[in-house]
């Protein structure tokens, strides 16, 4: 039964991003708001279901990752909205958005598996964080998928509006990742003793954190032309794919 | 040295490309730490304290001292780099113009540079001890005059759920199965045999003492019984280091709250 309340809500949050697309599409945009809106709500009522359901974050997993980046994406896109350049991002927002959902339905209301160690909030908050971070990484991801468009065909200058959101969105999500990483510093400390821990996956979170640090520290010579906006593109989808593919 | 000097060391360009290599490095580290070797390699890392480790250890594990080496150097340079950046941004700096960008920018690079160095430190200072598992009764002698009393192991749920490992056990012992606040092992820190600190333990509750943590790393099943395995480590940098990791993400922050400003009509 609970199975069925996610897959209805996921499904219909699905859909209400797919109608929104049309009906912006025949250009009625006050249609299409709405419907954007509603599926941002539904998303939101799911994955709230699944925090009650379950008494705790949402962590890891095909169905909590995709539908919590799905989340995060369209809180960016709606909270966003009214900036300037930010009308471009519509469809291109909205399909991604739509397409998380759809993989989110294929696994609605199957939920990672319950480990002891979830009772700490230090171990919920480090992969909510982390995938928190994924889809803030997925908003800049656009931004600077955008702002390469623009200077690969419109041969425009790149420190447009859309690279410099981009930068914005880089940088939110590289507070919460290093939110993350003080979680599972505090982790590591109560589970080991130890502030650092000679593994692959401390490697892995230290590497990640640099690929965030990486489309800042771009050299200036380059900064006038695509490659940033393109070594931004690259950074960010490379984040994105190494926390939602683990 | 010179300013021109300083001025090249400063260089976006190093930190880019050092930015690549250093991720290059940790994933290379992080897809070899697969092999058995490696991977034990970086086991007897975690055990006692890295310095200990060099001295000791290091010499049996040569490809994980060739891929530390390496790591090292990237990030003294990287370490060389920042402090460059920092001194160009600060004399450079035109009078007046965006100063609180230019402190937060600072404070950013400055507390990122102290975390390393804080992560630095910790592979010297202090002292870690290798895990031990203990049944109650039993002690685990330290050094210094230091040792840990077992006075009880109680845990209240199946142990044979204990045996268990790696998925099987992830999948199997849900917080329902394994009550994290009834399982403890009553422990005492002695100094000199006298004991400083008694206190019940648990999983990801730990018990400090000055600088001074004693670690449950987890329980274990056999013909004794259930034992614990305890773990201590003599550190006064965890309190720093989470200091200094929340100020740096206070500065970034308030470096994003900065850059979203409006932005001026002309530019939209």
């Amino acid at each position: 039964m609970p199975s069925l309340f996610y897959n209805i809500m996921v499904a219909a949050a699905f859909f209400a991003y797919l109608s929104g697309i049309a009906f912006n599409r025949q250009a009625r945009r006050g249609h299409a708001r709405f419907l954007s809106c509603l599926a941002l709500a539904l998303t939101l009522a799911a994955a709230l279901a699944g925090v009650l359901e379950n008494f705790r974050l949402p962590v890891y997993g095909l169905y909590e990752t995709s539908l919590h980046m799905a989340l995060v994406l369209g809180v960016c896109l709606e909270f966003s909205a009214h900036r300037p350049g930010m009308a471009r991002l519509w469809y291109p927002g909205r399909i991604l958005a739509a397409a998380l959902l759809g993989l989110a339905w294929t696994a609605a209301g199957e939920f990672r598996f319950d480990f002891y160690i979830y009772h700490s909030l230090t171990v919920q908050l480090f992969f909510f964080l982390r995938i928190t971070a994924a889809g803030l990484a997925l908003f800049a991801f656009l931004l600077f998928a955008t702002a390469w468009t623009d200077t690969f065909f419109k041969k425009v200058r790149n420190d447009a509006i859309a690279m410099k959101q981009g930068v914005n969105a880089l940088v939110a999500a590289g507070i919460v990742f290093l939110s993350a990483e003080l979680s599972g510093t505090l982790w590591c400390m109560r589970g080991w003793g130890d502030i650092w821990h000679w593994s692959a996956n401390f490697f892995e979170s230290a590497a990640l954190f640099l690929l965030l640090m990486l489309p800042l520290h771009v050299p200036g010579g380059l900064k006038r032309n695509m490659a940033n906006a393109w070594v931004g593109m690259v950074c960010t989808l490379l984040m994105v794919l190494a926390v939602a593919v683990p | 040295m010179t300013d021109k000097a300083i001025t090249r060391l400063a260089s976006l360009h190093i930190t880019g490309w050092l930015l690549v290599v250093l991720i290059a490095w940790l994933v290379l580290g992080a897809k070899v730490a697969d092999m058995t070797s490696f991977s034990k390699g970086l086991a007897s890392m975690n055990e006692i304290l890295v310095r200990s480790w060099l001295i000791c250890r290091g010499g049996d594990h040569l490809l994980v001292l060739c891929w530390l080496f390496v790591l090292l150097v990237l990030a003294a340079i990287l370490g060389i780099n920042l402090a460059a950046c920092i001194y160009c941004r600060l004399t450079r700096a035109p009078n007046g113009r965006n100063t609180l960008r230019l402190w937060v920018f600072t404070a950013i690079h400055l507390l990122f540079g102290l975390v390393m160095i804080l992560h630095g430190l910790e592979m010297a200072l202090g002292q870690k001890y290798p895990p031990q598992q203990l049944k109650a009764g039993q002690t685990a002698v330290l050094d210094s005059g230091w040792s840990i009393a077992v006075h009880e192991v109680n845990f209240v749920n199946d142990p044979k759920l204990l045996e268990l490992k790696g998925q099987e056990a992830r999948h199997t012992i849900s917080r329902e199965r394994f009550d994290m606040q009834a399982n403890f092992v009553k422990v005492s820190l002695v100094r000199n045999q006298q004991p400083v600190q008694t206190e019940a333990i648990r999983m990801l509750a730990p018990m400090s003492h000055g600088g001074m943590h004693v670690v449950l790393r987890g329980f274990g099943y056999g013909p004794e019984g259930v034992t614990a395995t305890i773990r201590a480590v003599r550190s006064f940098l965890h309190t720093p280091f989470i200091v200094a990791y929340a100020l740096l993400i206070i500065s970034m922050l308030l470096w994003f709250l900065l850059s979203i400003r409006p932005i001026p009509k002309q530019r939209a």
